[in-house]
């Protein structure tokens, strides 16, 4: 410590481990963070339900989607990303997702939305396993931190179905 | 190998090193020829302000001299004064829940606490270092390291006698 760099390096490197460290004492604080969201999906109309030349079914959907996300946002909160799937069962896959819909959320105030639109991806199949088709729609979310570690979960809304006919 | 377990022994009697350093009437905890980071000079003559620092001579214009009990006392006030800095931004936007203000007081604090400990003010030169006069510390400036060593102790008793 007999030169004011040597003090000036040690304040500099002592600052940064210690922030290192508070960074992770926020990140550990989220774990006290007990959320409680909601959503809920309707399907308005299936726009269309075809096969494609080489055999794949593809499905066009107009959804309402209500959800209420605000519980989800700490200080520690960067945004939340969160994406609507289908998720069903076909004989060759034990589990199919297919990502229908997705947003960024960047502050607690848009967390809670209602948002009306067709499906943003294509809904492909692999194979033509869709007629008549159960399938659920799960509300998937990431919350995205400042710093530390990311939380991910879902909300799972059973009982959509697929018609027996394309149209 | 000598040098090298005296060393090891010093890192355990660390706080007290700094005492030890300002009493005249013992030499000082390393024989010369031992190159370990802490050592200080012996105290014969005055080491010029590049000597003493040991950087390149340019960072020799701006005096950073602090006595040993100022840059104890620098080091231990910017330790506790950033974890206590850190723990109040915390705690401040824990309860504000806001990340930035967090940040924020952290940064200002640290920029605080470098203005405080960097500049060597008064406050850290409150126990300057007492060399010998330049008259007696010539006489044995020629002689080798470890009769040097052994004349400056025995030269500041005689210093102290007149």
């Amino acid at each position: 410590m007999h030169s004011w760099g040597y003090r000036l390096n040690a304040v500099a490197t002592f600052s940064l481990t210690v922030l290192g460290v508070m960074c992770g004492m926020v990140s550990f604080s989220d774990n006290f963070n007990h959320p409680t969201p909601s959503a809920d999906v309707r399907v308005l109309n299936i726009n269309w339900f075809q096969r494609h030349p080489d055999g794949n079914d593809e499905v066009s959907m107009t959804m309402n989607i209500t959800a209420n996300l605000q519980s989800l946002f700490t200080w520690n909160t960067k945004q939340v990303f969160v994406f609507l799937a289908a998720e069903y069962e076909t004989p060759m896959n034990s589990l199919n997702q297919v990502s229908l819909w997705d947003g960024i959320i960047p502050t607690k105030e848009h967390a809670r939305f209602w948002i009306h639109t067709a499906n943003k991806y294509r809904f492909i199949d692999q194979g033509s396993n869709l007629r008549g088709k159960d399938f659920n729609l799960t509300l998937h979310w990431h919350v995205m931190p400042k710093t530390g570690k990311m939380f991910a979960d879902k909300i799972v809304m059973p009982g959509y179905h697929l018609l027996e006919d394309y149209r | 190998m000598e040098c090298f377990w005296r060393y090891i022994r010093s890192l355990g009697a660390f706080s007290s090193y700094y005492k030890v350093v300002l009493r005249e009437d013992i030499s000082p905890l390393f024989p010369r020829h031992c190159t370990a980071a802490l050592s200080p000079p012996p105290l014969a003559v005055r080491p010029t302000e590049t000597e003493q620092i040991g950087l390149c001579p340019i960072f020799s214009r701006f005096p950073s001299g602090m006595d040993w009990q100022g840059q104890k006392l620098s080091e231990q006030l910017m330790q506790i004064m950033l974890v206590a800095v850190a723990v109040a931004a915390y705690v401040t936007g824990f309860m504000i829940e806001s990340f930035r203000i967090m940040m924020l007081i952290y940064a200002g604090g640290v920029v605080l606490i470098a203005l405080i400990t960097v500049q060597n003010w008064p406050l850290f030169n409150r126990h300057p270092l007492k060399w010998l006069e330049p008259s007696v510390a010539d006489e044995y400036s020629k002689e080798p390291p470890q009769q040097q060593a052994a004349a400056a102790s025995s030269g500041k008793k005689k210093s102290t006698k007149k």
